[in-house]
């Protein structure tokens, strides 16, 4: 086991191609997934506090419960939509990119809305009224608030970053792991580790891991600074 | 101004709520049957916490709603969109606790007026008038995070006056501040008085509200509760011996000698007596008075003298017999020099 821990960090310092290609394609999904997610979610989470709709709390109740929302339940919804016989068989992205990039955006929106919901709702109600009695339009006053909350929306985003760049079961699902195409670090350990390749899944390990952490230091500094 | 009366007085209503109801769902916070405020008027409203008064502010200024019955500002109901907009150009409400930008003090006297698109040139002129009246150009340069208490009420304060509003709401002003500071607010208020801005102040606490304003609303529960005091504006013109004169248009009465610029003297009504012949009493305060009316006031009836000033005294329904209590009866009325409290 040592030498295979060696071998990994071998593999890492002296950049291997094939991990690389890995690492890369599951950054590039996960940041493309992540941004589709937010132009979208993040949108929908303000809309949230300041809309006057029915149906509101519902919506917001629905997004608090699929926050746990299992990857594979969503591999299998987004399968099923895509799949040759589903209601976008025609496009043909089952086991693409695209298919790896829509299961995760679906699977970090109920995340990312929640929490900009969250991070919205709990600006200080008397800034909203301090902007209005003064004088300052309505745009004017959501604006505002999103600058006042804008530590929580980058949390959110980078949350759901966090939640997509370590998932296995929309991968694996929509992606079928096909080398050099939609083999992502979460997939290819999962396959290496089964082959015994454990030095190879071993470096995967080891990337993911700083991964996540830099993500998490990333919300660690950003909650510190909001807090000041 | 002996003004005794809790009415609107005779100025046109600049606020105006009548049948007024506001809550949360079961739970009624306000139900004001009548409340005018007059323009270029001081009310100040005072009430216990939980007692309606931030929601009245802030009713007023449509950051709450919506509303039942009628809430009237100038011509326009406030829940209408006209009424909103005429709002937001020429009434401010200050939070007890004021939020404020984390930015120099200057940049948040300075939000409002860019807000409302005031020229650039007059912006400075008034920036710097709202500094000078709340004491801040010493502070101008600091930023706002890092100021006390006392200090950021009178940034948010100045950032109010500054935009030289018809209709200033002041939620709880002079609370947990510091004294220096107190007095600058309330001289303050008294100067947007005398530019003829129109203010509701709402607080607890009696010295503010008895000092800056022209009449002074108790609320309770989210009521309107009736003045149980006979209120007089005058000045104190003597003191001998432990007493003291209090001067007001009309009268004048004996009050305790208390170290103090007064201007508000409050006779308690039911600390008032009644009488059909001169008394030999300790009571300091006697006057001979005509009934003007004698009405109905919770479980007492309210009587009012004309003494060459209004005095209202409570009494139990058994004394209109004993008294013969009816319009133009004269009577001695009478009350201790330490029943008065002065403001």
């Amino acid at each position: 086991m040592d030498s295979a821990l060696l071998d990994a960090l071998r593999l890492i310092a002296t950049a291997d191609g094939e991990l690389l290609a890995i690492v890369g394609n599951s950054i590039v999904f996960s940041l493309t997934s992540t941004a589709i997610c937010a132009l979208i979610g993040v949108p929908i989470g303000v809309l949230l506090v300041f809309g006057r709709f029915r149906g509101r709390r519902g919506i917001v109740a629905a997004m608090h419960t699929l926050m746990s929302l299992p990857t594979v339940v969503v591999g299998l919804l987004v399968y099923s939509v895509l799949s040759r016989s589903g209601p976008l068989g025609q496009l043909g992205l089952l086991f693409t990119p695209a298919a790896i990039v829509t299961g995760q955006a679906v699977l970090a929106f109920p995340i990312v809305t929640s929490l900009v919901y969250g991070a919205v709702a709990t600006v200080d109600d008397s800034l909203r009224e301090t902007l209005l009695t003064l004088g300052s339009s309505p745009p004017r006053v959501v604006w505002k608030t999103l600058l006042e909350a804008r530590v929580g929306i980058a949390t959110a985003v980078l949350s759901g970053f966090g939640r997509v760049v370590g998932e296995v079961g929309v991968s694996m699902m929509l992606g079928g792991n096909i080398r050099g195409y939609t083999r992502t670090m979460t997939t290819a350990l999962a396959l290496e580790t089964q082959r015994g390749a454990f030095s190879f899944a071993l470096s995967l390990g080891v990337v993911l891991l700083v991964l996540a952490l830099s993500v998490n230091l990333m919300l660690n500094l950003l909650v510190h600074r909001g807090a000041r | 101004m002996a003004r005794v009366s809790a009415t609107s007085g005779d100025r046109a209503a600049l606020v105006e709520a009548r049948g007024l109801r506001f809550g949360y769902s079961t739970n009624v916070v306000l139900d004001i049957d009548r409340l005018a405020v007059g323009t270029g008027e001081v009310v100040a409203v005072i009430g216990h916490n939980g007692s309606g008064k931030t929601t009245l502010l802030k009713l007023i200024n449509a950051l709450v709603g919506p509303y039942e019955g009628s809430l009237r500002y100038g011509e326009h109901e406030i829940r209408t969109a006209r009424g909103r907009a005429l709002l937001r150009r020429s009434a401010v409400y200050l939070h007890q606790h004021p939020y404020l930008f984390r930015e120099s003090v200057t940049a948040n006297v300075a939000f409002g007026l860019r807000a409302r698109r005031i020229a650039r040139v007059e912006r400075q002129a008034r920036i710097d008038a709202a500094l000078t009246a709340l004491g801040l150009h010493e502070l101008a340069g600091r930023r706002a995070d890092s100021l006390s208490g006392g200090e950021r009420q009178r940034v948010a304060l100045a950032r109010a006056v500054a935009l030289e509003p018809q209709l200033l709401l002041l939620d709880e002003p002079t609370s947990n501040i510091d004294p220096a500071s107190v007095a600058l607010i309330e001289d303050a208020i008294t100067a947007a008085r005398s530019s003829g801005t129109t203010v509701v102040v709402s607080t607890h606490n009696l010295a503010t509200a008895y000092r800056v304003a022209d009449r002074v609303v108790s609320i309770g529960a989210g009521r309107i509760v009736p003045e149980r005091n006979n209120v007089y504006h005058g000045q104190i013109v003597a003191r001998r011996e432990a007493v003291a004169w209090f001067e007001f248009d009309g009268g004048r009465l004996i009050v305790p000698d208390v170290a103090g610029d007064y201007r508000t003297a409050l006779v308690p009504m039911d600390d008032v007596f009644l009488a059909r012949q001169e008394l030999i009493s300790s009571a300091q305060n006697q006057v001979r008075g005509r009934v003007v009316a004698v009405e109905p006031f919770e479980s007492l009836l309210r009587v009012q003298l004309d003494c060459g000033f209004r005095l209202q005294a409570l009494v139990t329904d058994k004394a209109r017999g004993q008294l013969g209590l009816e319009p133009g009866t004269l009577l001695y009325a009478g009350f201790k020099a330490s029943a008065v409290r002065l403001f």
